[in-house]
């Protein structure tokens, strides 16, 4: 789902497979939060690419750095939610989404305890046909 | 090693694959503005399901009150407009301290 919502930022030919290869949740993160197709676009490729590179070299120096200091003695797990949130920020400031974020952070995390690994975020999706039902229109 | 390689290319392949499905099929078929703004708002209650698990969670516990705090300080900051990074070192900060005076 989160792939389909690239479309528009992915352009056409080779730059569209190359960037096809930059997409992650964070760089479609970055392009939706800007406020057109275009930047949305520059987005997608500066971040992707930034993470390409960050990623590999991230996990390196931290398996070097991991076995001397623990990561969450440096708080270091609490770098991934805080720039998800950041990024959902400009759609906070917008009173339907915001509604529509609040009951999908609520869905999640109800269904931490007991959803299988990894479902619960993706229960989350139930916001977007709940508050179609209770008549809001984000 | 040379199965393992083969493993390593099929899973690159596979994997562009399907990255490229999402943006190919959507471009294929013309949505109407109202499919396009749903398939938005779903990509974005899907982030916001990710960033409250890993705000929250360790597996299926709670992950302790250090990390939610120091999330919400970054919370609050990107919504002062701060600059990216000054959220993401405050994130840390605040939840490595908040350990180092005792917080779960």
């Amino acid at each position: 789902m989160t792939r389909a919502a690239a479309a528009p930022y992915v352009g056409s030919g080779a730059a569209r497979l190359l960037r096809i290869h930059l997409i992650n949740d964070e760089s479609i993160a970055l392009a939706l939060a800007q406020p057109d197709v275009e930047s949305g676009r520059r987005g997608l490729t500066y971040a992707g690419a930034g993470i390409m590179l960050a990623w590999p070299l991230g996990a390196a120096v931290g398996a070097a750095v991991g076995s001397v200091v623990s990561p969450e003695a440096l708080g270091l797990d609490a770098v991934f939610p805080a720039v998800l949130l950041a990024l959902l920020v400009p759609a906070l400031r917008e009173k339907s989404t915001r509604t529509m974020l609040l009951v999908a952070t609520l869905i999640a995390l109800i269904a931490v305890p007991w959803a299988p690994a990894g479902v619960a975020p993706i229960l989350a999706l139930l916001a977007v046909p709940a508050l179609r039902l209770a008549g809001v229109r984000p | 090693m040379t199965a393992v390689v083969w493993a390593g290319v099929a899973l690159a392949v596979a994997t562009f694959a399907m990255r490229a499905a999402g943006p190919v099929l959507a471009g294929r078929f013309d949505l109407s503005e109202g499919a396009r703004r749903t398939v938005d708002l779903c990509a974005l209650t899907l982030l916001a399901g990710v960033m409250a698990t890993t705000a929250f969670a360790d597996g299926r516990e709670f992950g302790g009150i250090a990390r939610v705090a120091g999330v919400a300080i970054a919370g609050l900051l990107a919504w002062r407009r701060s600059p990216g990074v000054a959220g993401i070192v405050a994130a840390a900060a605040v939840t490595a301290l908040l350990r180092l005076a005792g917080a779960d």
